[in-house]
Order: C-alpha cells, then structure tokens, then sequence
C-alpha cells in the first residue's frame, strides 16, 4: 500500500475538520432553517384566581435576530368559523395585559409570553398578537407600500366550573341538492356568557310521525355573542319527498319546536 | 423426586430423624425460594413503561413578505404588478391568513415622513391598491376588513406549504404628484396567520 504524503495528510484533515464544522453548524439552533415558532397555536384553559393564563412560547428558528412586539386584542369569529379580531386591549369591562410587551430573539433562542386577565371571575377570550420586524428602512419619498407579519394567538379562559354557554337555533334553511340528498343549514347563537361546543343529532320525521332519518350535528365552537352556521348533509335511502319535520336533540337546552319543511 | 432421595435410607443412612426432618425442610425452603426468585425475574421482564404525552398546535412561518416596497415614481395609466409575494408555513392545525390595508378601501395616502403621521385630509389615490393569489385568482381590492388570502388550510405536515400572491396598482391621471420632499403615498399591509376557532 501507498503511503500518503504529508499534503495529503493536512489536506484531507483540512476537508475532515471542514465537513465537521459544517455539520456542527448545521446542527446547531443558530443555523436550523425554521421561522417563527408559536406553540401553542390556540389556548383554551381555565384561569387562575389570578387571572393568569398558560404561557404561549415563541421561538426564533431563524439564522438572524428578530424583534417581537406582543400586544393583545380580542377574538371572535363569524358565522363560518372565519376569526374576527378587535385590537383594542381592553373591552366591556375587561382587561388583558401580556408580558413581555416586546422581545428581541436571537437566533435560536425562545421566550415566554405570559398573558393575565381580569376580572378573574368571567369568561374571557383574548387574542395575542405577535408582530416582528427586522427594522423597517425609511425609503426616499415617492410611493410605497409596508407590510407587516404577525401571528394571533386566541385564547378561550373560562373561571372553574363555569357552565358553558347557551345555543340557541336563530334560523333553518333547507334545500335539495341532489334527487336523495338535501342540505340543511342550522344558524345557531350562543346567548351564554361562555363559548360552547355544538353537539348532538337532528332527527328527520316523514308526514306520519316516523324517523326516517338521523344526522349527527358537528361539534363547532360557538363563542358568546356569536353566529354559527351549521351545514347538515342528510342523505335517505328513498328519493326525497315530503313534507319532513325536523327535531333536534341535544343541541340546545331549550326545547326547540319540530321545524316542517318540503323539499 | 429431591424430596424423596433426601429422606430415603441411602442418604439418611446414619443420621437421627430430627436431622432428617430439618434437612427436609431445608431443603422445601430452598424451593419455595428458587420458585419465588424465578417468578420476581419473569415479572421483571414482563415488567412495562407508560409514557403519557399530548402533542401542542403549533404554527410556523418561515417565509413571508418583505417589509417594505419602495415604488418610486409611478406612471399614470401603467399599471404595476408586484410579486409573487410568498409566504411559507408550517403547521399540525388547520390555519389561515388574512391580509388587511391600514386605509379603509386600500388606496394609497399622503403621508408626512417627519412626522411619522398620514396626513388629514391629504391626497389619496383614486384606485386601490388590489391582490390575488397566485396567477390565475380574481383581483380584488385591499380594504381594513381582514380577507382570507388562500382560505383555511388544513395542517401541513413536516413538509411546509408555501403560498404565492400578487399585488397590483394602477395610478391615475387624477392622481396629483406630492411635491414636498418628506411626503410620498403610503398603504400598510397586515398578514395575520393564526388557527381557526
């Protein structure tokens, strides 16, 4: 066998000792290839006496520095589920206040986010919004646009034992989609205090009383105050006919009166 | 078959009956504590470990607009088209992303450099400042109602998912120049990521 001259020896050494330190850098939090890191995504939570919230974690995955400033609005959402957000901090009576209002995190590093409401006593639904910059450049005049990024956190804090909030069908709307299927539409309100979680089955009755159908309803959040449509799919064995009534169980504790439509 | 060899003629040959019955006995212990030792090491190996866990919602954005857009001195009549602007996310929820203008129906409006403020009763442009997603969406106009860019996706896996969409503008000829030097027109994007209720 060959023997390796001295070159040889420091050159493979000097790729050896490269190849490792590319891969130390690799491994390392600094040179993770990753972006902002929010855990979690949504909090829902019972409340301290102390108003306190579960922390929210942001973590820098990124290879440079970035500033966060942490701010706190309020959050609810349209009939579709889609967020509605109101950044004021403090709303009906109420307060939240986040700490640290503004972070600067290094590459690989991460922070926590405490957030306290009051009063400690009610429901409260918060949103925190993280909003980052990496230093916005003033441009010579002329005609710009700036952008800023940010990621809301909702929260849903409810004190211990708080009885969850009350749904209330708004409006029913039905409409054959197909020779057997039919779409039903349930608008319901939350006219509770607390967010609730819609449950329960809509039972399809035929012209002589007889269930002819049963549809699971889907467990949708509905937060106080709010609209939530429900879209029900019922598919029979039998082409549609009619007239049906509609009976729903479970849904609401309010006895809801049989609703009578044709398809 | 021990029991019986230990207590028989041969082996005790010589030896008193107490003897005997002590070495009986020894000897039953001996079993009855080898028969012990032996299931202790069968429950150890059969012995488990419960780990209990949940996983939290995370989201992650790893790409996303550049903050400023200079545009410099526009054309009237010359539309512009900028981007495609990406974002990129990463997520086990399902999430969405709304953009926003800071003017209520996204034109553009005089803003005073030193101050740090939009003028009152400033000039604005007359059209709006419009988006679309990707090449084929329909251009739709900016305004302060937050409206869902790409709508709700459902969690991404390891694998993120990376969004493209354009923004456009076209100045007009009602569009007046700004002459002061610290004024230019201006418009503030707000992308919000976040889950869904």
């Amino acid at each position: 066998m060959r023997r390796l001259s001295g070159i040889h020896v420091r050159v493979i050494a000097l790729w050896t000792s490269l190849c490792i330190g590319l891969a130390c850098c690799a491994a390392s939090p600094a040179f993770a290839s990753g972006g902002i890191h929010v855990a979690p995504a949504r909090v829902e939570a019972v409340i301290g006496m102390n108003g306190a919230a579960p922390p929210i974690t942001v973590h820098n995955r990124m290879d440079r520095p970035v500033r966060i400033q942490v701010s706190v609005g309020w959050g609810s959402h349209d009939e579709h589920g889609i967020p509605v957000y109101f950044d004021e901090p403090g709303v009906a009576g109420a307060k939240a206040e986040v700490h640290p209002p503004e972070l600067l995190l290094l590459p690989g590093a991460r922070a926590e986010i405490h957030l306290r409401v009051a009063p400690a006593d009610r429901p409260h639904y918060p949103v925190v919004f993280l909003t980052w910059h990496s230093g916005l450049t003033r441009s010579p005049a002329g005609t710009e646009f700036q952008t800023v990024t940010r990621i809301a956190v909702p929260f849903l804090l409810t004190p211990e034992n708080h009885p969850p909030g009350q749904v209330r069908i708004i409006d029913i709307g039905t409409e054959a989609i197909e020779p057997h299927a039919a779409e039903i539409r349930v608008l319901v309100a939350n006219a509770g205090d607390a967010h609730v979680r819609t449950s329960g089955e809509a039972v399809v009755l035929d012209s002589t009383g007889k269930a002819v159908g049963t549809i699971r309803l889907p467990e949708l959040l509905v937060l106080p105050g709010a609209q939530r449509l429900l879209r029900l799919e019922w598919r029979p064995d039998e082409p549609l006919a009619g007239p049906y009534a509609l009976l729903f169980d479970g849904l609401s504790e309010e006895t809801t009166p049989a609703f009578a439509f044709s398809l | 078959m021990l029991l019986s060899w230990v207590a028989s003629d041969r082996c005790t040959r010589g030896l008193g009956k107490r003897f005997v019955v002590g070495r009986v006995l020894v000897v039953v212990a001996s079993v009855v504590c080898a028969a012990f030792w032996t299931a202790a090491g069968i429950a150890a190996a059969e012995g488990s470990t419960t780990l209990s866990a949940n996983v939290a919602e995370v989201i992650e954005v790893l790409t996303w607009p550049d903050e400023v857009y200079s545009l410099g001195d526009l054309m009237p009549g010359e539309e512009i088209t900028i981007g495609p602007l990406q974002f990129e996310v990463r997520s086990n929820v399902s999430w969405e992303i709304f953009i926003a203008s800071d003017s209520p129906n996204g034109e553009l409006r005089e803003y005073n450099l030193i101050g740090d403020y939009y003028v009152l009763e400033g000039a604005q442009t007359q059209n709006p400042l419009r988006w679309r997603w990707g090449e084929s969406g329909v251009w739709t106009p900016l305004s302060q109602t937050p409206a869902s860019l790409f709508g709700i996706q459902p969690a991404t896996g390891d694998a993120s998912k990376t969004f493209a969409f354009f923004l456009s503008f076209l100045p007009s000829f009602n569009d007046i120049r700004l002459t002061d030097p610290n004024r230019e027109y201006r418009i503030v994007l707000t992308y919000t990521v976040g889950a869904r209720y």
